[in-house]
Parts: structure tokens; C-alpha cells; sequence
């Protein structure tokens, strides 16, 4: 229930799983009772890769963020490599909420150089694990986006053997916000 | 004058969502990861919002 003039979040969390790397767009129909518009759609596109070290324009030192009960209190980096022939500047998209602190590059990344992305979990943070990511984009002509997964987990996963490519899912979190 | 009025206003009641993006781009996404957006939908109408349903595909 979202009351007059207030708004509402509705989260979309995309799972790639073993998904060959390629374009992917997905969507979800919400239902209301505004009766003029009716249903409506959302919609989710991205590109899926394998290796964070092919990309162009920047190549990552790393695909994501991932802390456990061990390392929750150290501070993660990912290292960002300017792989293309001018400067390119990062502005940040979204990020995952107050639980995660990030320390992003402000400055333009020189042909050739790199710079980190910083991300630490809060002190103050209690609560449970959680998957979220934080996006960027950058200012070359396509306006190229990077999407850096960051996973807090009560414990390390056991790993299993290899089981057969399976398709993407799309999963849906309903939550209400405040204003 | 008045009916004119009369519409406009009829237009403007019950539940109204806005939706300030409704595609999200990711750009690049690492295979075998979780990543996830929030989108925000805004109630300008004059009754309370319901969200019935979020129904994936």
C-alpha cells in the first residue's frame, strides 16, 4: 500500500547463473489499481561476460565483491584498467544502500592507467546476508556500463561439481519505502 | 468551462503511479553473479497505491 504522494521500491534481482555470455533482456509486469494504466512492464538489459580482464573500454582486476563473516571488516578493491585510446570518467548509478561504503574514483582514468574502486561493508550494518551490486557508467560515446556484483555471506559456499548450463532466472523483491 | 473541468478531474482520482525508469541497463554483468535494481514508483493520485502483483517474464 503506497500512500498518496509516498512511493514505493520494487527491487528486480537478476541471477546469471552459468548463462553463456551475450545480451540479455528481461522483464517483470507489475499489477496495480490504477486502473488507467493497467499493467505495465519494467524491464532489465544488460551484457553478459565471462572474462572481467577481455572488457573494453576498462578491464576489471576482478568480477565482484564478495565478503564473508572473515574478511567482512577489511576493505575490498577492485582495480579498474583504462584499455582504450582516451581519458574516460566514471559516474557512479546506483549503488546497493547504506550497508555497503564505496569509494569511487572522481577523476578521469588516463589511456593506459588504472585506479581502484573501494568498497567496505558499515560497522553498523547487523543485518543479514545480502546480494546487491552497484552499477557505473562511464563517458566514452556509448556510454558504457559496468555492473559489480558485491555479496555479503554468513559463509563461504562448498563448492560441487560442475552441473549443466542452466538458463537465466529472474527473481522479483517487493518492498515498500518510506518517505 | 465546466465540463472541461469535470474531466480533468475525474482523470485525477483513485491510485496514479509514475515510474520514473522503466528499463534498466546493467551494461556489463559477470556470468554466474547477482546484481539488482530498484525501481520507484510514485503514487499522484488520490488514493492510496496498490501494488497487486510483480509477476517476472
Amino acid at each position: 500500500m503506497v500512500a498518496v504522494g509516498d512511493s514505493a521500491e520494487v527491487e528486480l534481482i537478476f541471477s546469471s547463473g552459468r548463462r553463456r555470455a551475450g545480451k540479455l533482456y528481461k522483464k517483470a509486469t507489475v499489477t496495480c489499481n490504477d486502473h488507467s494504466r493497467g499493467n505495465f512492464q519494467i524491464g532489465l538489459k544488460g551484457n553478459i561476460y565471462n572474462n572481467p580482464d577481455s572488457l573494453y573500454p576498462l578491464t576489471l582486476s576482478e568480477a565482484g565483491f564478495q565478503f564473508y563473516p572473515e574478511n567482512r571488516d577489511r576493505e575490498l578493491k577492485i582495480e579498474i584498467k583504462n584499455v582504450s585510446q582516451e581519458k574516460l570518467k566514471l559516474r557512479l548509478v546506483t549503488t546497493p544502500g547504506n550497508m555497503v561504503k564505496i569509494d569511487f574514483p572522481g577523476k578521469e582514468i588516463k589511456p593506459g592507467k588504472s585506479k581502484e574502486i573501494k568498497v567496505k561493508i558499515d560497522k553498523s550494518f547487523d543485518g543479514n546476508a545480502f546480494k546487491k551490486s552497484l552499477t557505473f557508467e562511464l563517458n566514452d560515446s556509448a556510454s558504457t556500463r559496468y555492473s559489480v556484483p558485491i555479496l555479503f555471506a554468513k559463509a563461504k559456499p562448498i563448492k560441487r561439481a560442475a552441473k549443466p548450463v542452466k538458463p537465466a532466472t529472474a527473481s522479483i523483491k517487493k518492498s515498500k519505502s518510506g518517505n | 468551462m465546466l465540463l472541461l473541468f469535470i474531466n480533468v478531474y475525474g482523470q485525477n482520482t483513485g491510485a496514479k503511479v509514475y515510474v520514473e525508469e522503466t528499463t534498466h541497463n546493467f551494461g556489463f554483468i559477470p556470468t554466474e553473479s547477482t546484481v539488482t535494481h530498484s525501481f520507484y514508483l510514485h503514487n499522484y493520485g488520490t488514493d492510496s497505491l496498490k501494488i497487486l502483483k510483480v509477476k517476472p517474464g
